[in-house]
């Protein structure tokens, strides 16, 4: 341990001494602050917090991203290549113990930046209500949705149903013998299915749309709050980019039954909101039934709207936890994030050179950054196009962490939206537990037989 | 320690590198079926040109190149083993050390990774860089340093362990000739202590004053070993110094040698250029004190640090720091007197030589507290103290001729 301790040591003194982390350190210091400054997002307290934080935030985790795949792709070939590891290799020390050393160096010189620019930027963003001269209004707003860690619930849309509706109306189709020739059979499945999931999330003019949502489960408090986030599009574009919308949440299950009196009551809620942007109901949580269950109805009503609806997102949020905590857990995601990239790098460089173990490191940042997406494309692809992706690109694409969706640090601060330690746990067991344990174990191998003194003639 | 199985420091078996091209063609025979052996506590003179292949036989030695072919064992063991490489002290052809660090943290770094505990690595730290003339250094990065000052720091870092078996790619590469003496002087003296040491130069001058035995190699292959002294003797010839000689004498011995029959020849001694240098350095050291502590020149930077310690004082705290390698130390000891027995007369002598032109005993002490290098000051041998009382009157520094005395070539006084 102490070997590999003292390597760690000489690989920080190194960052620091060569000043490759100086670049990193000055740019966010600088940059930092000045975004406190300027960041003013859509005019509101809030949006200001929103726009800071999350720029703040993707800052230190892509700067700092950076820098470790740098360092540690540089210290382990810089060793080689200067020949410092010739001397290093003939001490009572074992190859794994300096690959650890490196990597444990890189580490540990990254996660103390870490935690250094993240009270930063906390410092920053807690400052900035007091800081700003924001109304009462804007700062109970800010408490509520920014200052919070609430736990969001989402209707999953049925896909059994979808499929099945999906097949009904190709029978009849087929039946009718209108199926397009130019068309193969899962072409024609997939448009179909596209349409189906749209109209799933879309509300005619005239018509409502109710979602119910389970598991629900705000503290119980008379002063809770339970918020329905959504964004809405509309197909045409109303007039004045508005939709105004006729809201009811409540357990509706009560009026089916027929209950006289009512146990939660049912809140109702009229507003016109702008399309394409975020918007947040706020009524109390009373609302919920107390095994749970919530709906949310929309009534897209003729009077005063001329499009049909579709909701991009539908949710329901409530409040779990500080901020403080969550924005730790956060940090977190991002330590998960830079311990592997630290270990891919040094674990590359163990047998390539400093640009190409970077640029290697660099791809695996980037793919990662739109892993999701790319899983969700290939799924989407023609049958025969997806069978060559499958057995190419897809294990790739599961080997190489996930840095976006619920894995990008940001949208949870910015949303208020709590990181549940149980995700949090899983994504570092499979990044650090699976991921990173199989790079170092291929790097040390390589390492351990590798000729240091390699002369290529 | 080596449990009767290997008497040999070093000793490798049929030891082959080839160098292959990315396409597995061999390309260079760096090595062929090498049988080098090196005896516990001797120092020995593995040389050659460039590219014979030493420098690849140290890195197959040390684990830091695969073997093509036959084995290579080190203090009885594989170099990989942390038991063997935690008793290996290893100097490199160049002095591959972190720019960015300090001298002192260059040698705490090692020091860790031995596992030497806190106190016993400041102490040997600051033993070493007085040892090497580095003590007011060592807080100065090693990228600003010059060669000679980066080489004194590789061998400092090579001893931090107080191994049993030194490994020296050409030590004294770099180095100007004060610190050439001062670097044989200590290998001598480590030597004299129980050490074993490779030491692969092509600095000829270097190997002949201090190695036991030598190999050449060439082409990767050895072409000859042996005892220095029996490889150099000349047979058959026979060399006289002497002082001054009157013409009258001169006349009478050639004379005799002409009734002899015999070749012959007769011409003045002369120093080597290396004695000449250190005893002039030396002597304008002790008339301008000030001129090596003021000037930033570095070499007398270490000049004016190195005479407030000598080296043995140095050796003994160094080597009493350390209580695990004592042990390993008896044990050396004890195969060193069996080698010793072993070893020819001739050996005997050269070794009684090379002693007594080390720091050893109170000739050490006498000259150090005054000067900076190991330039033995008494005339070695007792018999010719009247023809150096005649001297006297010519030449008052007698330091250039009792150099003289001890070695295999001729004696006399340095200007004649």
């Amino acid at each position: 341990m102490h070997s590999i301790w003292a390597v760690a040591r000489n690989t920080m003194a190194q960052a620091v001494r060569m000043k490759i982390a100086a670049a990193v350190i000055f740019l966010l210091l600088a940059l930092l602050p000045m975004m406190s400054v300027i960041t003013t997002g859509d005019g509101t307290l809030l949006g200001k917090l929103q726009s800071f934080s999350s720029y703040g935030i993707s800052l230190v985790s892509f700067l700092l991203s950076i820098l470790t795949i740098s360092m540690a792709c540089f210290t382990l070939s810089s060793d080689l290549h200067r020949r410092t590891l010739d001397l290093v290799v003939t001490k009572p020390i074992a190859r794994c113990q300096i690959v650890l050393g490196k990597f444990l160096g890189v580490m540990v010189l990254n996660l103390i930046l870490l935690a250094g620019f993240a009270c930063i930027v906390y410092g920053l963003t807690m400052a900035m209500p007091s800081l700003t001269d924001s109304d009462p209004a804007q700062q109970a707003q800010a408490e509520t949705e920014f200052f919070t860690a609430r736990k969001s619930v989402s209707v999953q849309i049925e896909a059994d149903a979808v499929a099945k509706r999906v097949e009904e109306r190709i029978e009849k189709l087929k039946k009718e013998g209108q199926m397009p020739d130019q068309m193969s059979l899962s072409q024609i499945r997939q448009t179909l299915t596209q349409q189906e999931q749209v109209s799933e999330k879309s509300v005619e003019l005239a018509a409502a749309k109710e979602w119910d949502f389970q598991n629900v489960f705000p503290p119980r408090d008379p002063n809770a709050v339970l918020f329905v986030r959504y964004k809405l599009l509309a197909s045409p574009d109303p007039p004045n980019e508005e939709i105004f919308g006729q809201w009811r949440i409540g357990d509706f299950r009560q009026f089916k039954m027929g209950i006289q009196k009512f146990k939660t009551p049912v809140y109702a809620v009229e507003q016109s909101d702008s399309v394409r942007t975020i918007h947040e109901i706020k009524i109390p949580a009373a609302a919920v039934a107390e095994d749970g269950h919530v709906t949310v109805a929309f009534f897209n009503s003729p009077d005063y709207n001329v499009s049909t609806v579709i909701f991009e997102q539908m949710e329901v949020l409530y409040k779990v936890g500080s901020f403080g905590t969550n924005f730790f857990r956060v940090v977190l995601l991002i330590a998960v994030r830079l311990i592997f990239l630290a270990a891919l790098g040094v674990s590359l460089s163990t047998w390539l050179s400093f640009p190409v173990a970077a640029l290697c490191s660099l791809n695996v940042f980037f793919a990662g950054l739109v892993n999701g997406f790319f899983m969700e494309a290939i799924g989407s692809l023609g049958a025969f196009l997806g069978l060559v992706y499958q057995f190419t690109i897809r294990w790739m694409l599961h080997i190489i962490p996930r840095f976006d969706g619920p894995y990008s640090p940001t949208d949870y601060i910015v949303s208020g939206e709590v990181l549940p330690w149980l995700f949090l746990i899983r994504a570092a067991l499979l990044t650090l537990g699976v991921q990173m344990l199989l790079l170092l174990a291929v790097g040390i191998w390589i390492f351990h037989r590798r000729e240091i003194a390699k002369i290529t003639v | 320690m080596e449990s009767g199985v290997n008497q040999f420091a070093i000793e490798t078996i049929d030891l082959k590198k080839v160098f292959s091209d990315w396409w597995g063609r061999a390309r260079v025979k760096a090595v062929v079926d090498l049988n080098l052996k090196v005896r516990y506590n001797e120092i020995y003179g593995f040389l050659g040109p460039n590219g014979s292949g030493k420098t690849t036989t140290i890195k197959m030695l040390l684990n830091l190149l695969h073997p093509s072919g036959g084995h290579a064992f080190v203090l009885g063991g594989k170099s990989t083993d942390a038991a063997i490489s935690r008793r290996i002290g290893y100097l490199p052809e160049e002095s591959y050390l972190y720019r960015y660090l300090t001298a002192r943290e260059t040698l705490d770094f090692y020091g860790r990774i031995f596992g030497l505990p806190g106190s016993v690595r400041k102490n040997r730290i600051d033993t070493l860089l007085e040892m090497v003339g580095l003590s007011g250094m060592g807080s100065r990065q090693i990228g600003t340093y010059s060669k000679g000052m980066m080489r004194r720091i590789g061998l400092a870092q090579a001893l931090i362990n107080d191994p049993d078996l030194l490994i020296l790619d050409e030590p004294t590469s770099g180095l100007d000739p004060m610190g050439t003496r001062q670097i044989k002087d200590l290998l001598v003296e480590l030597c004299r202590r129980g050490k074993t040491i490779l030491l692969s130069s092509h600095l000829l001058a270097d190997v002949e004053d201090v190695c036991d035995r030598i190999g050449i190699l060439y082409g990767g292959r050895m072409q000859i070993e042996g005892p220095v002294r029996e490889l150099l003797q000349h047979r058959g010839q026979v060399q006289i110094t002497a002082g001054e000689l009157k013409l009258q004498t001169r006349e009478k011995i050639e004379a005799l040698l002409r009734e002899d029959g015999s070749d012959y020849q007769i011409s003045s001694p002369m120093d080597k250029l290396e004695t000449f240098f250190v005893n002039t350095v030396a002597r304008a050291q002790k008339t301008q004190p000030t001129s090596g502590a003021g000037a930033g020149t570095g070499i007398q930077g270490f000049l004016a640090v190195q005479p407030k310690s000598p080296q043995q004082e140095a050796l003994d705290r160094l080597v009493s720091a350390n209580v695990h390698t004592e042990k390993i130390k008896e044990d050396v000891q004890t195969e060193k007197s069996r080698t010793r027995q072993e070893t020819p007369a001739a050996k005997k002598e050269l070794l009684a030589k090379l002693t007594q032109m080390s720091f050893s005993a109170e000739d050490a002490k006498a000259v150090t507290t005054e000067k900076p290098t190991a330039v033995p000051a008494k005339p070695a041998a007792p018999i010719r103290k009247d023809l150096l009382e005649k001297l006297a009157g010519r030449d008052q520094e007698p330091n250039g001729q009792t150099e003289k005395t001890g070695d295999p070539g001729p004696g006399g006084s340095p200007d004649a």
